[in-house]
């Protein structure tokens, strides 16, 4: 699962995605709309513009953009930068162990598995599909009911 | 993946759970044993006493122990405390009171089946079976006789 600060850096790049290529936001608008607190949001945004995801502009029209489009920021590029640390040893309780199929702590084929299925959400979502409008549950049309094509 | 605060009180119980079910052990015992810094153990352990999961007895024979055997402490009682991303309802994003199939997120339905997957794991697993993660045995407190 994701970090606190994980977590708010893809809610602050789905406002960048959303906004799209209409111009840019400033760090207070940004940080109403994704609701993270100003200060916390400065530090992920720089950490975001050093890994090069989005544009900082300074000056009167300045703000946040993205670099990347957001079809090509995955969700495993956030969680690498910012819980690496977490990801980085594959152990369960991370106890010092570094956990291999050869060499392994109790609890490690069941969380193996766990572990494939959240790094294959990561890898296969991006911004773009978080940011795209949740699609409103199709409408049963009643048998019988329909037009027919004239 | 879990979070910092759970894998430290996954940690701690498992020192208790490899004590006898009736020894107290003392929470820099188990900071130490379980490598965990003694300030952020101990309120971890104010939460896992407040749901049931630990006893904590004061005094000078005080201490910590599990209130049921390991075997009947499943992972997901003791993630669910410091990890909401487990809770039945929780949204991934964050951006939700409440996140459900009616009114989802735009992450919802991707994560679902991973999320199943994850409680799947830890409704199924017991403390006991995870108790094999090599810690140092407790050693018996000395204690000062009068």
């Amino acid at each position: 699962m994701l970090s606190a600060t994980a977590e708010h850096a893809v809610r602050a790049l789905i406002q960048l995605a959303v906004l799209g290529g209409s111009g840019s936001i400033t760090g207070k608008q940004l940080s109403c709309m994704a609701g993270i607190p100003p200060n916390y949001l400065s530090k992920i945004l720089c950490l975001l513009g050093h890994a090069g995801m989005i544009q900082a502009t300074r000056g009167n029209h300045g703000g946040y953009q993205l670099a990347w489009d957001a079809a090509q920021i995955r969700l495993t590029d956030v969680v690498n930068l910012f819980d690496h640390r977490r990801w980085r040893k594959g152990c369960f309780l991370d106890c010092g162990k570094d956990c291999k199929d050869a060499d392994h702590c109790a609890a490690h084929s069941g969380w193996q598995e766990c572990r494939d299925v959240f790094e294959r959400f990561l890898d296969r979502t991006t911004i773009a599909a978080l940011a795209a409008p949740v699609p409103a549950s199709p409408l049963v049309m009643p048998q019988g009911k329909g037009r027919r094509a004239s | 993946m879990l979070s910092t605060t759970a894998q430290y009180a996954l940690r701690a119980l498992l020192v208790l759970a490899a004590e006898p079910v009736e020894r107290l052990v003392l929470g820099k015992d188990m900071a130490r044993l379980a490598q965990i810094p003694t300030n952020y153990l101990s309120k971890i352990m104010i939460t896992m006493a407040t749901a049931g999961l630990v006893e904590a007895t004061r005094g000078s024979n005080g201490g910590y122990r599990l209130s049921r055997p390991a075997d009947q402490i499943h992972l997901i009682e003791v993630v669910g405390l410091f990890d909401r991303q487990v809770a039945p309802k929780s949204c991934f994003l964050g951006v939700k009171a409440e996140c459900s199939d009616c009114d989802p997120c735009t992450a919802h339905m991707a994560w679902k089946s991973v999320k199943a997957e994850l409680v799947h794991f830890l409704e199924g697993t017991t403390l006991d079976k995870i108790s094999g993660v090599p810690f140092k045995k407790a050693r018996p407190v000395k204690r000062k006789t009068a």
